[in-house]
């Protein structure tokens, strides 16, 4: 069957969210999605409550990474870490049995996707790893996520994306690190004296680069991760790749059209970010951003608008972080088994929920039903 | 949903990569007394002088032996000058085997790692470029220099066996025996040349021993002390998890995903071998390098408990390579009694993996995370 290629990438924005705040509140108890490694050492995903109650779990065959959930049917999709291949669909419905599917050989997942706004396309991003390049696989989620094509992510190794909230436009972190998974496990850095990370804005429609930016202020650096705000600015998470300083920059704002800036954050913040951003976050609101650090162990929350830190916490190999249903605040998953809650105006608050599981990079949030 | 596992818990499949434990340079509060006793610098230097100083010297002799050994053969293509050519193969293998588990420093540069052993081979890419080569009787592949630029499939151990003693080897045609041979013999001294390098990087006045050895603001790779023991502990832990999950669950079928994988060196039924080094050389590092010693000199007022806890790291691995003695000499270790021997190894493979892990984290004050060294 012929697919028209503008019907095939365009995902319609008509059910653009807003008001992310009152979706979530409507939630009677707020709902995350996460990977991770149980203490027996096996891997799953999980939907669960606030204080780590699994609503439903799934067996992975490897490690997971990132989750996306669809904005129209509630169903999550998580994705193998890189270099891994499967993706796991399934929802709270446990009528509903988990729909697993692939890369194409040639291909590897890089642990994140995103649904089209109108819930009928997945977008990963995939590795195209004999040629070094990035690419965009798309699936079709009333196909049982049939891979029906894919574009270029404009770049080389692509991480996190994000959808535009008001229109069909993919933004893409691409890292800028050519890996393979003959070389290293998949994960060693083939090229780490030509690193080239950059931003870029795909249209949805047809493909089309529309925007494209390249970051290169600090040798070594690698965008990763990424959410996009309430007036449109895509927050930007990097990691450093060899020696790190306080000094460097690690978070990055950027609006269509613009330069991207550099968040000047006070050395001491620096220092508790070692480098390294896990995660990225924006509230409900839309107007306040959390940055994890794993190997900081902290979380550093900000205002978009200023740039100004608003507050910075602590906890444990804490690395993922979705936004609750309230202004300003977030859960955040640590590797070490907790789940906190933590808020631009009191840092963490309550007593942070114990688990058995090392909670992996990522969390989200699931919109109100 | 349940999730259930057997003898992989770490979950390996064709594309799945290493599972690290992650180790945060942090002190965790109830060791801070304890690490502060925790001598990094003198293990870092121990397990230099005593660990991988000798076994990346050890390694380019036997790579230099090898190759001496393909030389003589092209030569006199006796039984005898065949036997030591296989005698110098087992050697390399061991030595191999023995230092492979060290995951920084030279060895990760040039793809150096991939270039002595390519493996897995997750597409049979050796197969298919060697058969190739010998088919058409590529010349550009008997000379060291040029096979050195080449796919890395092409090169290293895994084409080495191939060459001497997959299919075809035992070929009558004296053509295609010399063309083996020499082919084999630039494999050797490619081989030597890779394992002189890593050897040299090390040890010359610039080397990376240097930096090893003197952490610190200016040190491009190692700014803390603790640096070189996270490197010395993710080396210990992705060399177990490589022997249990890759090396022995893969043939054996018991990854997520049931099906079983190739053993490496099948071909010239050396995967035990290797494997048996590899345990060796674990051990050799637990031991000899200084990882049982630094960890029960900060052990402080616990030292009973963790000298006991040591001890059951020491006694696991060596109860897994008993098994691995035990079943050396079978032609099929993957079939039927032996393979249960070898699954019976999976447990006390990864009570010696936790075991270290809890050890550091205690005495060393590195806390076993997750995300923070291995996230993405």
């Amino acid at each position: 069957m012929e697919i028209d290629r503008r019907s095939l990438l365009l995902g319609s924005c008509a059910t653009a969210l807003a008001g992310r705040c009152s979706a979530l509140a409507n939630n009677a108890q707020a709902l995350y999605a996460a990977a991770r490694r149980g203490p027996e050492g096996g891997y799953s995903a999980a939907i669960f409550t606030t204080d780590g109650r699994d609503v439903r779990a799934v067996a992975l065959p490897g490690r997971g990474h990132d989750l996306t959930v669809c904005p129209v049917t509630g169903r999550c999709v998580v994705f193998a870490r890189r270099p891994g291949n499967f993706a796991i669909a399934f929802s709270t419905d446990r009528s509903a049995e988990p729909i697993a599917f692939t890369t194409p050989p040639d291909r590897h997942f890089y642990g994140h996707g995103v649904f089209s706004h109108d819930g009928r396309f997945l977008y990963a991003t995939e590795n195209d790893f004999d040629a070094g390049r990035g690419v965009i696989g798309i699936y079709n989620a009333k196909e049982s996520f049939r891979r029906i094509g894919e574009f270029p992510s404009y770049g080389v190794g692509p991480h996190d994306l994000a959808l535009l909230r008001h229109a069909p436009v993919l933004v893409i972190a691409n890292g800028g690190l050519r890996e393979h998974p003959d070389f290293g496990e998949g994960r060693r850095v083939l090229n780490p004296d030509a690193i080239e990370t950059s931003l870029a804005y795909v249209d949805l429609r047809n493909g089309d680069l529309v925007e494209r930016h390249e970051f290169n202020p600090t040798r070594g650096l690698s965008l990763r991760h990424m959410d996009v705000a309430a007036d449109g600015t895509v927050v930007i998470g990097a990691q450093v790749q060899g020696p790190v300083s306080e000094r460097n920059n690690l978070v990055f704002r950027h609006r269509r059209q613009q330069e991207p800036t550099a968040l000047e954050l006070p050395e001491q913040t620096g220092r508790r970010l070692a480098g390294y951003i896990s995660s990225v976050a924006v509230d409900c609101s839309g107007t306040i951003a959390a940055v994890t650090s794993a190997p900081g162990a902290s979380a550093v929350m900000i205002e978009i608008a200023s740039g100004r830190v608003l507050r910075t916490v602590a906890l444990g190999d804490v690395a993922g972080v979705a936004p609750s249903p309230r202004h300003g605040e977030f859960l955040l998953t640590s590797g070490e088994g907790e789940l906190g809650q933590a808020s631009a105006s009191g840092g963490i608050f309550g007593e942070p929920a114990a688990s058995p599981w090392a909670w992996d990079n990522h969390a989200i949030a699931l919109p109100g039903r | 949903m349940p999730v259930t596992s057997r003898f992989l818990p770490a979950g390996v499949m064709a594309v799945s990569p290493a599972v690290l434990l992650a180790i945060i340079l942090q002190g965790a509060p109830a060791a801070a007394d304890d690490a502060a006793l925790f001598d990094h610098a003198a293990l870092a230097r121990r397990a230099y002088e005593h660990h991988i100083g000798p076994g990346y010297a050890a390694l380019a002799t036997a790579a230099g032996d090898l190759s001496q050994s393909l030389d003589r053969y092209c030569a006199d293509s006796t039984p005898a000058q065949r036997k030591a050519v296989e005698a110098a193969f087992d050697g390399f293998v061991t030595a191999w085997g023995y230092i492979e588990h060290i995951v920084f420093g030279p060895v990760t540069t040039d793809n150096r790692k991939e270039r002595i052993l390519f493996w897995p081979d997750r597409r049979g890419l050796g197969a298919r470029q060697v058969a190739r080569a010998v088919g058409a009787r590529d010349a550009s592949v008997l000379d060291a220099q040029t096979l050195a630029g080449k796919s890395v499939a092409l090169q290293g151990l895994g084409a080495l066996e191939l060459v001497l003693f997959g299919p075809g080897a035992e070929d009558a045609d004296p053509d295609a025996r010399a063309y083996r041979c020499r082919y084999g013999a630039a494999i050797a001294a490619n081989l030597a040349a890779v394992t002189h390098a890593i050897r040299d990087g090390w040890s010359r006045t610039d080397g990376f021993a240097h930096q090893w050895l003197a952490p610190g603001g200016n040190n491009p790779v190692y700014l803390k002390q603790a640096e070189t023991t996270l490197a010395l502990a993710k080396s210990f832990d992705q060399g177990l998890e490589r022997v249990r999950d890759e090396r022995l669950g893969g043939p054996l079928g018991l990854g997520p995903q049931r099906t079983k994988t190739p053993a490496v060196l099948a071909v010239s039924r050396r995967t035990m071998r290797l494997v048996r080094s590899n345990i060796d050389g674990l051990l050799h590092l637990f031991f000899g390098g200084g990882l049982k010693d630094a960890i029960i000199s900060a052990s402080g007022t616990r030292s009973n408990v963790v000298a006991a806890k040591a001890d059951v790291v020491a006694n696991e691995l060596k109860t897994a390579r008993g098994i691995v003695e035990e079943v050396i000499a079978s032609r099929q270790p993957f079939e039927g009694k032996t393979a249960r021997r070898l699954i019976a190894m999976g447990y006390p493979l990864k009570n010696a993996r936790v075991l270290t892990g809890e050890l550091l984290a205690e005495t060393a004050g590195l806390t076993f995370g997750f995300n923070a060294s291995d996230g993405d």
